[in-house]
């Protein structure tokens, strides 16, 4: 019996128990539904619900609907207006933040306020914290080196080492907002950390045991080396509420605590996504979005390259409402972001911006789309009006 | 029941097929989509998609469910699309649930129950039927007998008659299903 064939069950038994007036036990007792479903598909049995939809169905003519779709069915149709509608769509998102900012109008729209400004633009900064607790600051131009790890202070890299190690000893590495950093464990595991990241990891993986990290909150890009190369070791990324283990492969983990839900994008490869009893199977060029809240998982294809482009010194943005944009720039640039007018957090856009570029230059560039009116810079926050 | 492969179909039973759904498909596309008429668009779409793509059903609910699927699809990738657009939307989480599977399915129970009692009610005697209906629109016995100039007590019976049959009718709801 599949899921439909069980539905179709149970919407008969709830028919029947409808027009008996009998309490609607079938679908008190199923295990198809969550508590919540259940209210909600009560709510919509009322009197008054039924009637009001039966009503709708009525006002449905078949026949002349049938007219429409049987003078489709035959080879050599026109576009079905669904398909008119998709391309009216997509010639919207032509519109796009990308272009305002490209184009750089010299003139200023309106005045902006920029008082007494501190905001820098992000760099590779991050702590390193020791077993014994102790914290190492690496910045662009400091270094550091011991036997087994050592940094330019742009990255960190571990010693490649396969000794067998008795008790395991684990490192930190912390990126603070307005930094990013790249580190090398010992298995030749690549990450990218962005900013306001933290991840724990050990200094050597145990031999014969399956290389697992733990990214505390934040946002990272693993690219991991193959398990053939490690005694076929999978290598697992424990996050808030969901584990994904992986054989080698390329894949994005965006799980900040402030956020409700955990993105995992895959690049190249297989991972498993894992939550409670659930394992999702990713494929290239999907994402998965757990809900923190009710750890569902909801997995759909997306374009992967807006969702690693920081690794590689860009923001882009495709179709995301400016209050999404604003925090990803808060991050960055370390900075608090207020909005006058809340309708504006929803306006949606699409952008490419440098990371190289200074707050002002892409605020300024979102002004010149005209969707907001101006903004102000005071001491670390921006306000949008 | 619908047996063989749909490119064996005439267009006639497709038509059979539309008759019996397209009401309720059109019921299920509004919930998500909040607009009748794209609706209807949606679902034409879809019954005119299956049809090209000769899509083979081993029965009558596989292929049912293989609508419900499409439609459910079409709305929201129609709903996503317009978000497109620069304009302000309603909240994300919203929008975040109805495209969980559990959503889907118990719209599915809904719309299904919906469109059991209507056919239930379509299958009885006109005047039974014309009776309930009023009924379902919170008329009084007494009103009903007015507005068809028949007594109280003739309101009753057919009542009485009508319950009497629909659950006949909801037992062997499957046998609505047998004309393929």
């Amino acid at each position: 019996m599949t899921i439909f064939d069980r539905i179709y069950k149970l919407s008969k038994k709830t028919s029947q128990a409808l027009l008996k007036d009998k309490s609607l036990t079938e679908l008190e007792d199923t295990d198809l539904f969550s508590e919540e479903a259940k209210i909600h598909i009560q709510q919509n049995l009322s009197h008054e619900e039924i009637r009001k939809n039966i009503e709708i169905l009525n006002q449905i003519d078949k026949e002349k609907d049938w007219k429409k779709v049987s003078s489709n069915i035959k080879p050599n149709k026109k576009a079905s207006k669904i398909q008119a509608y998709k391309i009216a769509a997509s010639i919207i998102l032509l519109v796009s933040l990308v272009y305002a900012i490209s184009i750089q109008h010299s003139q200023k729209v309106l005045d902006s306020k920029v008082a007494d400004t501190k905001i820098e633009i992000g760099i590779n900064k991050a702590t390193l914290t020791l077993n014994d607790g102790s914290d190492i600051f690496l910045e662009k131009g400091s270094s550091y080196k011991t036997k087994t790890v050592h940094s330019n202070g742009e990255q960190l890299i571990y010693a490649n080492e396969h000794k067998a190690v008795s008790e395991t000893s684990y490192n930190y590495l912390t990126v603070p907002r307005g930094g990013q950093f790249q580190i090398k464990l010992s298995d030749n595991t690549k990450v990218w950390l962005n900013s306001d990241s933290k991840l724990k990891y050990p200094v050597t993986f145990k031999e014969g045991e399956p290389r697992s990290v733990e990214l505390v909150y934040g946002e990272a890009y693993f690219d991991v080396s193959s398990s053939k190369v490690n005694n076929k070791m999978p290598f697992k990324v424990i996050s808030q509420m969901q584990d994904v283990e992986v054989l080698g492969t390329k894949f994005n983990i965006k799980a900040y605590a402030d956020k409700n839900y955990v993105y995992t994008t895959l690049v190249e490869g297989v991972v498993t996504v894992t939550t409670g009893k659930t394992t999702e199977y990713l494929n290239p060029g999907m994402q998965s979005i757990l809900n923190k809240e009710d750890k569902n998982i909801v997995t759909s294809p997306v374009d992967v390259s807006y969702y690693i482009s920081w690794t590689k010194g860009l923001f882009s943005f495709k179709d995301k409402p400016l209050k999404d944009i604003m925090l990803v720039l808060s991050r960055w640039y370390d900075v608090e972001v207020s909005f006058e007018n809340t309708a504006l957090e929803k306006v949606k856009f699409n952008g490419v911006l440098n990371k190289n570029q200074t707050i002002s230059d892409i605020l300024n560039g979102i002004k010149n789309t005209k969707f907001i009116n101006t903004y102000e810079i005071e001491n670390k926050t921006i306000t949008i009006k | 029941m619908l047996r063989g492969k749909p490119q064996h179909m005439t267009s006639e039973k497709y038509k059979t097929l539309f008759d019996d759904l397209y009401p309720s498909l059109c019921l299920f596309a509004n919930r998500y989509l909040k607009d009748l008429d794209t609706s209807k668009d949606v679902v034409q779409d879809v019954f005119i998609k299956t049809w090209e793509r000769k899509v083979s059903h081993p029965n009558y609910n596989a292929i049912k469910s293989f609508l419900y699927t499409s439609v459910k699809n079409k709305s929201l990738d129609y709903l996503r699309s317009k978000y497109h657009k620069n304009t302000i939307i309603t909240p994300d989480t919203d929008f975040y649930k109805i495209q969980t599977k559990e959503h889907f399915l118990s719209e599915m129970v809904i719309v299904d129950v919906y469109a059991n009692l209507e056919s239930a009610m379509k299958s009885l005697p006109n005047k039974c039927e014309q009776i309930l209906r009023f009924s379902l629109n919170e008329y009084t016995n007494n009103e009903i007998a007015e507005e068809l100039s028949i007594t109280i007590n003739t309101v009753k019976t057919q009542k009485r008659i009508a319950y009497k049959k629909l659950r006949n009718a909801l037992s062997h709801l499957n046998s609505f299903f047998t004309f393929f």
